[in-house]
């Protein structure tokens, strides 16, 4: 489009009205800035549109004029107070934001990171409580040991306290030449404590019984196991008199009578 | 431009001296109101246009045009506040917002003192004039709603420049 053509086009006339598309509104502003026979039409099409709309008839006086503009001015300069007012408080809220927009993150981490540590610590702290317990339970054991220690070592040093070592009765089909037994036996304190054994194993449903002769009569002193070379060392029942003591295989549980047929170990007084 | 992109009040002021009567008068068209309602707008115009002066670019359009569009936008944006509407309704019951135009502003030139300034135009000319100039539409607009091709709304306008420029020369 030449110059001329877009004079006549009434277009220029859009321009001014600012009616036109914004691509296009540039385009003709182009062209003002290159022609300045476009830019002279503009200016007159915006002169004559100018004294159109302010017709003489219904002008603003100068007066009304003069007032409106301060009326103007004061609220451009109310507002521009405002913001003087505002401002400052706008920026301590920012600072305030970033503190605590920073403070949270912190907040958030240390959370997370103690909750982290105390995560771990509660698995310590269970790991710890059960070798607590372990150790208590160790120790309860310890104690009992102790004691039953100190007990058997109490019996044994005693000065009336008898040394009893039965050995295999002749004939016996369960035990040997090799098989012993070491009983000690306190008359005054009446407590019979079994120390030491070599017996053979029985089976699931047998087990040695311990008995103390006095006047030819049995008198039952406990069961006990033997296995695998290991004895049960414990106290038997109490034994106020006794010339011998005896062991005899019995059933399970043990028997109100020896079976003398089972009779392997023996030891008199 | 300089001093008013420096924010100097009275380069300012000298704006308005020279273009408050025409952008009243725009004003009054969209709001079809008296002048008093037209100056506060126009007050609320020359703010909106002194906050935003920096914007301004000349390589889209001038000074006059783009002035002339805030205090068309901020007069449309009054004609839909809740206030304006519940007071025009009480005035004339053609602007309503139930109407299938977007904007609640129709063209038709009733204010005595615009009637009489459109009148120094011959008819056709009048409408083109008042549907764009005042009233801001584009010209696609114009021809939907003059019911003419968009050839003729450019033609007519720039006929009625024309117009315009002859009866001011004498001026």
């Amino acid at each position: 489009m030449n110059v001329q053509e877009l004079i006549s086009s009434g277009k220029l006339e859009l321009y001014v009205a600012g009616t036109l598309s914004e691509r296009e509104m540039g385009d003709v502003a182009a062209y003002a800035q290159d022609y300045p026979e476009v830019a002279l039409e503009i200016e007159k099409i915006e002169r004559a549109m100018l004294d159109f709309l302010s017709p003489v008839e219904f002008e603003l006086e100068s007066k009304e004029k003069e007032r409106q503009i301060n009326q103007i001015f004061e609220k451009i300069h109310e507002q521009e107070s405002e913001e003087k007012r505002i401002t400052p408080l706008f920026r301590i809220s920012k600072l305030a934001v970033a503190a605590i927009t920073i403070g949270l993150v912190i907040m958030t981490g240390a959370s997370i990171w103690f909750g982290m540590q105390n995560k771990n610590l509660v698995g310590e702290m269970a790991a710890l409580k059960d070798n607590q317990q372990k150790l208590e339970q160790e120790n309860q054991q310890f104690l009992g040991h102790y004691t039953q220690m100190q007990q058997q070592f109490t019996v044994m040093r005693n000065i009336l306290t008898k040394r009893v070592e039965l050995k295999t009765v002749q004939g016996s089909k369960l035990t040997g030449l090799d098989n012993y037994m070491l009983v000690y036996w306190n008359p005054a304190t009446k407590k019979l404590l079994l120390a030491d054994a070599n017996l053979p194993d029985l089976t699931k449903d047998q087990q040695y019984q311990l008995w103390a002769l006095y006047d030819g009569k049995p008198v039952d002193a406990g069961v006990f196991d033997y296995k695998d070379k290991n004895i049960n060392v414990s106290f038997q029942k109490d034994i106020p008199n006794a010339q011998a003591f005896a062991v005899t295989v019995e059933p399970k549980g043990g028997s109100k009578t020896p079976t003398l047929s089972n009779l392997c170990m023996m030891a008199k007084l | 431009m300089t001093r008013l992109k420096a924010r100097d009040e009275q380069a300012f002021a000298t704006l308005y001296r020279n273009y408050s009567n025409a952008f009243i008068s725009i004003i009054k068209q969209i709001i079809r109101d008296d002048t008093e309602l037209a100056k506060d707008i126009l007050q609320d115009a020359m703010v909106k246009i002194w906050n935003n002066i920096g914007q301004y670019d000349a390589t889209k359009g001038t000074l006059f045009t783009w002035m002339m569009n805030i205090c068309r936008n901020v007069a449309i944006d009054r004609t839909r506040s809740k206030d304006f509407k519940n007071q025009s309704k009480n005035q004339s019951l053609d602007i309503s917002p139930e109407s299938g135009n977007n904007r609640s502003v129709q063209p038709m030139p009733e204010l005595i003192g615009v009637k009489k300034m459109l009148e120094v135009l011959e008819p056709n000319h009048r409408e083109v004039v008042n549907v764009v100039y005042m009233l801001g539409y584009s010209h696609a607009e114009a021809a939907e709603i003059l019911n003419i091709p968009v050839g003729t709304v450019k033609t007519r306008l720039r006929n009625a420049v024309i117009e315009l420029r002859k009866r001011y020369k004498h001026l």
